[in-house]
């Protein structure tokens, strides 16, 4: 069944990237799709599986809200509803939800979409689950730059181990505040390239 | 339908809440229009699991720290990983100090047990062999993650038999409890780590555990009474301030002093204040 739905999503991929979809008579995995998929075939949420399986103490061991080890930065993890107990938040860039399924109602919902019931959102998971890219680690060499440029203070170079395999999500999961109101760290796996790349330093010092 | 639903959701649950799976009952929630506003339950709840999950999270780092030393990692390796451990491992514990006080059921950590494992973690060797020393670093954080586990298990207890209470019971018990908390002497007193000079981060610690509370629930204090939400605000402001302003470099904190005073009217200040906002919600 999961083969099946590989195919299928490859074969709607290149009009997916091709035209968004969002006004037409497509289902909403494809409208979906048609905003997150990106030029290498993959969607734009790396690591789908791996942030499910973040360790539930991540957060806090970095979290310091009122910054009281005085190096400036200070970072609050965010609870969020889980329809009557409270989840550590871990999807978005305002954390603001526990299950990629709540996620994807609020994303439908910035995006006017309606998604129809649990069948559907069934497809949507797997078909993000199936074209989430796997986050690779890091080169060495581009992680000591990163971590020299002091980067690694909320994009944290420390691992995490699930089914056997080492992650780095090179993110805390808590939010800081650079001026524009509270942002999660994003979490840089799968993006090498981002290592290198100048960010909010300035904002930040 | 339904069950392939309730199928899909169990497997989400399975992975997204590893922690919580052994003793709380998380609802399935409805389908449609989720919002991620805490309701005033959840908001209490999260406070206990910030709480309880802090104390997970040193006795996470402290096996990890066991595991390292029996597969044999070097000194230095193993010295690096109980240094980054020990400060989470305070810090959270010294964070939930108020769920300990409040909860007599959920036992504290033995004063022995944490002056061991500070020390541990500050040992140093540059013989050739450091067995002995990696040894007690194990031994150290192998008894400390188990006290903080029993307490974890605890503490988990406490959350289960809350889930079945209503909103304005947990909150004015709660706030109730913050008030006790910080009206009693028990924040500023039994520091344990003075002798390793840490008297101004555990008492930050305690004190912030405390206040970090008002985070989460302040919506639902607002909404009830904006005078009292104000009151709060000024209160816990005032408190960080005067704590920010006076542990500032301080290692030894003497039980007399003027700094412990300064504290103690502001702490007592806001616990009355929360006595307030517990009221708000009495029955």
């Amino acid at each position: 069944m999961r083969r099946g739905l590989t195919l299928a999503l490859l074969a709607i991929a290149p009009l997916a990237v091709a035209e968004p979809l969002r006004d037409s008579g497509a289902s909403v995995v494809a409208k979906c799709l048609s905003c997150h998929m990106t030029d290498a075939g993959g969607v734009d949420i790396v690591g789908l599986a791996a942030i499910e399986a973040l360790p539930p103490e991540w957060p806090f061991l970095f979290e310091d809200a009122f910054d009281l080890d005085g190096d400036g930065i200070a970072g609050q993890m965010r609870f969020v509803s889980g329809g009557g107990y409270p989840l550590a938040g871990r999807f978005g860039e305002k954390l603001a939800a526990g299950r990629f399924e709540d996620f994807a109602e609020i994303a439908a919902g910035a995006h006017g979409l309606s998604i129809s019931g649990p069948e559907e959102m069934a497809r949507i998971r797997a078909a993000f689950e199936i074209l989430s890219p796997d986050p690779g680690l890091p080169e060495p060499a581009a992680l000591a730059r990163f971590e020299a440029r002091g980067c690694g203070d909320c994009h944290v170079t420390r691992t995490f181990d699930h089914d056997g395999r080492t992650y780095m999500p090179l993110s805390d999961f808590l939010l800081h505040d650079l001026g524009d109101g509270p942002v999660r760290t994003a979490p840089l796996w799968g993006c090498p390239a981002c290592l290198d790349t100048p960010g909010h330093e300035a904002a930040v010092n | 339908m339904r069950l392939t639903f309730a199928a899909a959701l169990l497997a989400t649950l399975a992975t997204t809440a590893t922690a919580q799976e052994a003793t709380i009952v998380l609802p399935k929630g409805n389908f449609g229009n989720y919002n991620p506003t805490l309701s005033a339950k959840e908001a209490v709840l999260a406070n206990w699991e910030m709480a309880a999950s802090g104390i997970l999270a040193g006795e996470v780092l402290g096996r990890q720290v066991v595991k390292a030393a029996d597969d044999g990692a070097s000194f230095k390796a193993l010295s690096r990983q109980a240094a980054f451990a020990v400060d989470t491992m305070v810090t959270r514990y010294n964070a939930a100090a108020w769920l300990y006080h409040e909860n007599p059921g959920v036992t504290p950590m033995d004063d022995a047990t944490l002056q061991g494992l500070v020390t541990a973690a500050a040992l140093d060797c540059d013989a050739e062999d450091c067995s002995a020393e990696a040894q007690t670093i194990r031994a150290a954080f192998a008894q400390a993650s188990a006290e903080l586990g029993a307490a974890t298990e605890d503490a988990r207890g406490e959350i289960v038999a809350r889930q079945d209470r209503v909103d304005a019971v947990l909150l004015s018990e709660q706030l109730a409890m913050v008030a006790d908390y910080l009206e009693s002497a028990a924040w500023g007193s039994d520091l344990v780590l003075t002798e390793h000079g840490r008297d101004a981060d555990v008492l930050a610690d305690r004190i912030v555990g405390a206040v970090a509370l008002w985070r989460n629930v302040e919506p639902y204090v607002g909404l009830t009474s904006p005078e009292v939400d104000d009151a709060i605000n000024a209160a816990s402001t005032n408190l960080l301030r005067t704590m920010r302003r006076g542990l500032q470099g301080v290692e030894r904190i003497e039980p007399e002093s003027a700094l412990l005073a300064d504290l103690t009217v502001a702490a007592s200040n806001l616990a009355a204040e929360f006595r307030r906002a517990s009221a708000l919600f009495a029955s």
